[in-house]
């Protein structure tokens, strides 16, 4: 009776201490410990070893390391992934200050059956849920994960069919202020003030440099801290003016691509709106440290754009921690039942990502492939390629990048209607 | 490197970073852009396909004229071209410093003399179906035979918040979208097809001007200043304005019917003399715009002082020693102010709501045109006479309500969305008393018109018309289908025998093809009960459209 209340004790001693420790911040974060902080570090027993070639046909040996919809293309459309070894990922130093700052403030708040309403309080900067038990706080680390305060890119993208090839492309440039509250590595901190008065945490600012039919395109777009739809204005050069619009709801495709907004570097839109699962913890391979090099006519040579079905790239895959959540859509509008996406537990980015149709088979693969980062302390890993791949249609759009840089530095009045009324043409 | 629980430490060296990035680069325009040239060549090309060219109908000018036989439906027979349209653009911007850049943007265009323009009424051609060769080689020659620097300016950024372009180019206010309201700054060119089957960048006149801009981010603003200083020698007086559709005649104005016996008719006019609006800085035209945003609503607040840039206002009659008359017509000064508002719904998801509200204090409408006061007795020195067409000012509103609904709808379309765009407009004429033919021809009430010369066109006090655009697309953008049209109500039927208004409706799909070709096939049709008013005046215009493009 006695040893029995004592184990109980002993028990719930346990369970107490590991709960406090959990909720009681470390003394410190840095790269040492930021990945066992912060998620999981990744299970390499049997993993395949740097410089294994995985293809159809060497596929089955590490099945298990594959992502469901990575398999699919692999062993049904020839993907091939050149494995290397694991290498861990930290963010900015700011980030992690943040994180720090903050640590086990947040609440995630359950919003069954709602869209519009708020689905996390009293977030104060950086990682809003280190080391997340829920499918809920996984995707909002995904939203506040480390991308930098701003960024640029310019890129490629191609329209791909699996029978005719590549059929279209278009040339774009995408400007972004990724956190315009809560900010970790630019002045001023923490908030653009103009956007802090707004409610916009996020801003963008695409532009289609070519082809001439819609070259001079603006789109810019705001997300705010509430799940209201993201809007914004867009400039028709056929028009000469910008006109407001709403961007983003669940299930519209960019550009008459296959990657839907809500699908852009993995997750794109508000957390409120799909009910989200964690499904487990795995160890997979996921391209976190591409090696592409960048560069017009450059970012291609990794894309097999000769041989059907015309979209696969090959570049590096490493085995990486991942919690995999599924997500199920309150919007009706969605082209999906659910999704499944497999978050990386030290970036709490998004390399792989499946959708499956109503009929319950797998309708999409996106894959977003990074390279490292150049400055691992200030800068965060940027986005080499995407691919979003529908199996349905035997379609999907390429996007290479051909340059990119991270906190840059931009300014509230670079995301206005004056920055669009002044670039229109 | 390692973060220690507490105030965050300082790190003047990232400040440092941040604050001379932030200086130097300046958003966007500080991440280089290499220069870039793009352009398309194109060949557009519509085809007559109404069957009975020669139609005819009785026609009643006026209550208690003889009837008379008039040409019922317009355009030419089936068939014949109605336009052909070979476009050469190019476009190129530079940017040689980070706060400077400089664009330009040519258009040469090549088109042959159209049969159906031989109803063309030319300034200096008299009357109505002589000189048809001479007519159809002028409307040629002015307008479907151009090489242009379309566009040509400066942009200039030196400071954040402050920009400036000065040049030749296009101002577009206001987000209407079919109808201009707002968009009163660049005059139109609409020669070639019917306007509203073409978009306005390609019909909008570019100006030599200057805009600054003043991004006011913690007002949530913008200040745009326009001046369009009518720049002598380098802009040509008559592309400071809208290009009367009576000089053409594919899709210009059919000659006016005979009208009273006093009446000004086509018939009748030797000559009209265009007072173009003076290239001196007294001429100059000048706007001002806010926009700015609260909460889910953007709103623009607009004030701009030009000329009425369309219609010509006939000013004076002359009759001298010649057959005919000549006509004197100018474009008179105006005021005009106005906002917009546009919102999102929350329900239905991406429902977008626009508003756009115009005023015009003192716009100029001309009068029936038999109404004139005489203004000089013939002498023996000067064996003129010269009398003053009658004309009116008259407080006017405009406005445009514009629903746009871009929908999922998997059963029309499995992969990307419908879009339905639905337009209604009113304008109201304020202190307007109406008149009937009988009211003009004894001097009472508002005679006012739509068309001058076109006694047809007696004005009404409300205006109603309605729009719509629907379209999507398939294979990732490959075909585009889109159907579009607008109907004009005819509010007061019963004074002038149209019975239902008029319309048009055009369907048509777009093929992409790669990167470098472009597709447009259309079919347009034009309604209208009375072959001389609204959409009458286009009836039987109906024809199949052709585009081929390659975009470089």
């Amino acid at each position: 009776m006695v040893r029995g209340v004592a184990r109980v004790v002993i028990l719930v001693g346990m369970a107490l201490e590991a709960r406090a420790e959990e909720a009681s911040p470390p003394h410190f974060l840095d790269a040492t410990n930021w990945t066992r902080t912060v998620g999981f570090e990744p299970d390499l027993v049997g993993a395949p070893k740097a410089g294994v070639v995985l293809n159809a046909e060497t596929m089955d040996e590490y099945g298990s390391w594959l992502a469901d919809g990575v398999r699919a293309l692999v062993r049904d459309h020839g993907m091939v992934l050149d494995v290397r070894e694991y290498r861990p990922i930290h963010p900015s130093r700011g980030y992690m200050e943040s994180t720090l700052a903050a640590w086990g403030r947040a609440r995630a708040i359950e919003t069954p059956g709602a869209i519009r309403k708020k689905g996390i309080a009293d977030y104060a900067g950086g990682l809003p849920f280190p080391r997340p038990k829920t499918g809920l706080e996984v995707i909002w680390n995904v939203f506040f994960g480390y991308q930098g305060d701003d960024g640029w890119v310019r890129f490629r993208v191609y329209w791909v069919s699996a029978s005719r090839g590549v059929t279209r492309t278009e040339d774009w440039s995408w400007s972004y202020i990724v956190r315009g509250m809560d900010r970790t590595d630019l002045a001023p901190r923490p908030h653009l003030s103009e956007f802090k008065a707004r409610g916009i945490r996020y801003a963008s600012l695409a532009e289609c440099e070519a082809p001439d039919d819609k070259a001079g395109t603006l789109a810019l777009m705001f997300r705010h801290d509430e799940p209201i739809d993201q809007r914004g204005f867009l400039w028709v050069p056929p028009m000469r003016r910008a006109l407001k619009m709403v961007f983003g709801a669940p299930g519209i495709p960019w550009n008459q691509s296959d990657m839907l907004f809500e699908e852009i570097r993995g997750f794109s839109g508000h957390p409120e709106w799909w009910d989200w699962t964690l499904v487990g913890t795995r160890t997979i391979l996921a391209p976190m440290h591409a090696d592409v090099r960048l560069g017009p006519g450059e970012t291609e040579k990794v894309v097999d754009f000769g041989s059907a079905p015309h979209w696969n790239p090959r570049v590096q895959w490493e085995p990486r921690p991942v919690y995999v959540i599924e997500g199920r859509p309150k919007f009706w509008t969605s082209l999906y039942d659910r999704v499944v996406l497999y978050v990386d537990a030290e970036t709490f980015l998004v390399p792989l990502r499946e959708g499956y149709g109503r009929d319950g088979r797998l309708r999409k693969v996106v894959i977003h492939a990074f390279n490292a980062s150049p400055e691992e302390t200030f800068e965060p890993s940027p986005l080499a390629l995407a691919l979003a791949v529908d199996l349905k249609r035997m379609h999907a759009t390429l996007f290479m990048t051909w340059e990119t840089k991270a906190n840059v530095g931009f300014s509230a009045s670079d995301f206005n209607q004056a920055a669009i009324l002044r670039m229109g043409r | 490197m390692r973060v220690v629980k507490g105030p965050g430490m300082r790190r003047p060296a990232s400040y440092i970073i941040a604050i001379v990035s932030m200086h130097f680069m300046g958003g966007h325009e500080g991440l280089a852009r290499e220069p870039r040239v793009h352009g398309f060549v194109q060949n557009q090309t519509g085809v007559f396909i109404s069957p009975d060219r020669s139609a005819t109908e009785e026609y009643q000018a006026y209550p208690g004229a003889p009837r008379e036989t008039f040409p019922s439906n317009h355009g030419d027979k089936l068939g014949r071209l109605s336009m052909m349209r070979n476009t050469l653009q190019i476009e190129a911007d530079w940017e040689p410093l980070r706060w400077l850049g400089l664009h330009a943007t040519f258009r040469g265009v090549v088109g042959p003399p159209l049969a159906a323009d031989r109803d063309a009424q030319p300034p200096h051609i008299p009357g109505f179906r002589e000189a048809v060769e001479e007519r159809r080689d002028w409307v040629a020659e002015h307008f479907y035979n151009q090489a242009d620097l379309r566009e040509f300016y400066l942009d200039v950024h030196p400071v954040q918040l402050w920009s400036l372009r000065i040049g030749r180019q296009q101002v577009a206010w206001g987000e209407a979208g079919q109808y201009r309201l707002l968009d009163c700054v660049n005059p139109l060119d609409s020669t070639w097809h019917f306007g509203a089957l073409e978009s306005f960048d390609d019909q909008r006149i570019p100006l030599w001007m200057v805009r600054s801009l003043v991004g006011l981010s913690p007002l949530f603003g913008t200040l745009e200043v326009v001046w369009v200083p009518m720049v002598p020698l380098i802009e040509r007086p008559e592309d400071t304005v809208t290009v009367p559709l009576s000089m053409v005649g594919a899709w210009g104005l059919p000659p006016a019917p005979r009208q009273g016996d006093v009446s000004v008719t086509t018939s009748k006019i030797r000559r009209r003399i265009f007072r173009y609006p003076n290239q001196t800085p007294a001429n100059s035209r000048a706007g001002v715009r806010w926009v700015g945003e609260v909460g889910n609503f953007s709103y623009s607040l607009v004030y701009f002082y030009g000329h009425q840039l369309s219609p010509p206002i006939p000013s004076r009659y002359i009759v001298g020693e010649w057959p005919g008359v000549d006509v004197e017509l100018d474009f008179p000064r105006q005021h005009l102010a106005g906002f917009s508002v546009q919102t999102a719904l929350p329900f239905p998801i991406s429902t977008l709501l626009r508003l756009e509200m115009l005023f015009e204090p003192d716009r100029t409408y001309p009068m029936y045109s038999e109404l004139k006061k005489l203004e000089k007795e013939p002498t023996s020195d000067d064996l003129r006479t010269i009398a003053r067409f009658e004309r009116r000012e008259k407080f006017t509103l405009n406005y445009a309500f514009t629903i746009q609904q871009p929908a999922v709808l998997r059963l029309v379309n499995p992969d990307d969305v419908v879009v339905l765009a639905l337009q209604f407009f009113h304008s109201y004429i304020a202190g307007f008393r109406p008149a009937s033919l009988e009211d003009c021809a004894s001097f009472k009430g508002d005679c006012i018109l739509e068309v001058p010369g076109y006694d047809s066109t007696l004005m009404r006090r409300h205006h109603f018309r309605v729009g719509w655009s629907l379209f999507t697309s398939y294979l990732h953008g490959m075909i585009t289908p889109r159907v579009s049209g607008a109907w004009l109500f005819a509010a007061d039927a019963w004074r002038r025998n149209f019975k239902n208004g008029g319309g048009f409706l055009s369907v048509g799909v777009d093929f992409a093809f790669g990167r470098h070709w472009r597709l447009g096939l259309a079919v347009n049709q034009f309604f209208g009960d009375d072959p001389y008013y609204g959409m009458g005046f286009f009836r039987d215009r109906d024809e199949v459209n052709f585009r081929v493009r390659y975009q470089f």
